[in-house]
């Protein structure tokens, strides 16, 4: 951190000397300017009575005109430009090895960033066995069914057979894979079967993943989901968006903030999956 | 604890019976099981027994955001202690010194004396000195061992609570709410699914953290609400009953499932 200052500090006292130069430079184009101008100002014409010959109409205003200087001002921007992009990146080098610095009533943050991009590649190690292993037990509508039921809270065994249409050994084969994932829970005392948080978790995780693909297909022109969706009635309301002809001022409002949300929606790591 | 002691008269089982039905727990006991009255100047207030027995407690709340805890479930082992209503009584014989011999003991006097013995170390341990429960038909506790004599003290109330401590394993649960020590740490949970979870290496959930006192206390206090017999934690039940309801403030949890 005190390289950078050091560094910063170097930039700012080559700064100062250029602006010194270009001040001194500026004071040469105003002497000269003045110089030139001094016959101008001796060229008066006489006092009435003195003169002899009746005095001559005056001559027009010459117009004011720029001494020819030499200043290379192109060379001059563009060195600071380079400096300016210097100490720039100079202090972002420096704010991303602090990470977080507090200024009062300024905020440097990247962590969110940082997390974010740190979780996006955590979870884009996830080997195709580790999400199968959460995923399969899921990979029935039954299953989902189950999960969905048992939201309302405890139900036995019958409870889930009325539920399901599914009996027995039928039923058994559905509940186990769930238990063994721990997305269901049994009470030993009364046979209940109840959803855990993992489960509920699961289960909304495939709403969720549901709902972005079937948007995703209707976005690409394929639905190829059989009936009226979420995504459906989602496509359908921005399509009327765009239709209507609303003020415009109040629609470009109303249509940013929708596709603000959509937007939000569509970013996993926005979502709130507090635990 | 000069109070508790054991009737001198032994039974024996000859049907298997819950001893403990509760919507959360029972305990079950086999035909064999050698049993005597407990009791409290000399009025009956449980019984001590010994002999196979299961049991199974759900010390499990449904939250709104899923069920937390688990499902414990094991056999018993050595002498039982166990203070509530009985109906054992229905299903048993008076014992005799065949029975007693089949568990080792070489006479009734021998299985009384024995039981006394660990009646009398359970109490010097627990510093219990009176048993009472308000509502003994609905109310109940057990102390013993299980088969590989861990500890495991279970009391339940009439409303639903349960307090379960089983090895290094401890359970407080309402029907929605739950503290539980076990390998995961400290669990509190509200019967809204805000949890503070507290782990060797930290502690998830802060969020709830500043309301955790009247969570853990409700949760404590409303399972204790009637279990007289224990009597070292009196306080925290009047204090529970204070700030009942007081959990039900946590209503900001955003986990709308529609």
């Amino acid at each position: 951190m005190t390289e950078h200052i050091d560094e910063i500090k170097k930039e700012l006292e080559e700064a100062r000397k250029l602006k010194e130069e270009l001040r001194k430079e500026l004071e040469e184009v105003r002497r000269q300017k003045v110089h030139r101008s001094r016959p101008e100002r001796r060229f008066r014409p006489e006092e009435p009575g003195r003169g002899r010959k009746p005095p001559r109409p005056r001559k027009p205003p010459r117009a004011f005109r720029l001494p020819d200087i030499e200043v290379d001002l192109e060379a001059f921007t563009d060195s600071l430009d380079d400096m300016m992009e210097q100490i720039g990146q100079t202090i972002e080098a420096s704010v991303k090895e602090i990470g977080d610095i507090r200024i009062p009533g300024v905020r440097v943050s990247d962590t969110k960033k940082r997390r974010r991009s740190k979780r996006r590649a955590d979870y884009q190690k996830i080997g195709p066995e580790r999400v199968a292993r959460i995923v399969a037990p899921l990979g029935s509508e039954e299953r989902l069914k189950i999960l969905d039921f048992l939201k309302t809270g405890g139900k036995s065994f019958n409870d889930i057979e009325n539920y399901t249409g599914k009996t027995g050994s039928s039923l058994t084969h559905h509940l186990n894979p769930l238990i063994e994932a721990g997305y269901v829970m049994k009470g030993e005392v009364r046979g209940m079967y109840y959803v855990t948080v993992e489960g509920r978790l699961a289960y909304r995780l495939a709403q969720w993943l549901t709902h972005r693909v079937e948007n995703q297909k209707m976005r690409n022109g394929r639905n190829e989901s059989g009936g009226s969706t979420d995504a459906d009635d989602h496509v359908d309301q921005e399509v009327t968006v765009v239709v209507e002809d609303e003020p415009p001022v109040e629609s470009d409002s109303r249509q940013a903030d929708r596709l603000g949300e959509a937007r939000a929606d569509d970013e996993l790591d926005d979502m709130d999956w507090e635990d | 604890m000069e109070n508790l002691t054991c009737e001198k008269t032994a039974r024996v089982t000859t049907r298997e019976q819950n001893i403990i039905s509760h919507e959360k727990a029972y305990v079950r006991v086999e035909p064999g099981v050698l049993w005597a009255y407990i009791h409290d100047n000399g009025e009956r207030v449980g019984i001590a027994f010994l002999g196979p027995a299961r049991f199974a407690v759900d010390a499990i709340a449904e939250t709104d955001e899923g069920a937390i805890g688990e499902s414990v479930t094991g056999a018993l082992g050595g002498v039982q202690l166990y203070f509530g209503e009985s109906n054992l009584d229905k299903v048993s014989r008076p014992a005799e010194t065949s029975d007693t011999n089949t568990s080792g003991y070489e006479d009734i006097r021998a299985l009384i004396d024995d039981l006394n013995s660990v009646l009398e170390e359970c109490c010097r341990e627990s510093q219990i000195d009176k048993v009472h429960l308000d509502d003994p038909d609905k109310e109940y506790m057990l102390i013993g061992r299980d088969t590989n004599q861990e500890r495991i003290i279970l009391a339940l109330s009439r409303d639903g609570g349960l307090i379960l401590t089983h090895d290094k394993r401890v359970y407080v649960v309402k029907k929605d709410n739950i503290v539980s020590l076990s390998d995961e740490g400290v669990i509190v949970a509200d019967k809204h699914g805000e949890r503070v979870v507290l782990r060797s290496d930290g502690i998830d959930s802060l969020r709830i953290l500043e309301r955790i006192e009247p969570i853990v206390t409700h949760s404590i206090g409303s399972v204790m609400r009637g279990l007289g017999a224990l009597k070292s934690i009196r306080s925290m039940k009047y204090g529970a009953g204070r700030l009942a309801g007081a959990a039900d403030n946590v209503d900001d949890f955003d986990w709308k499932d529609e």
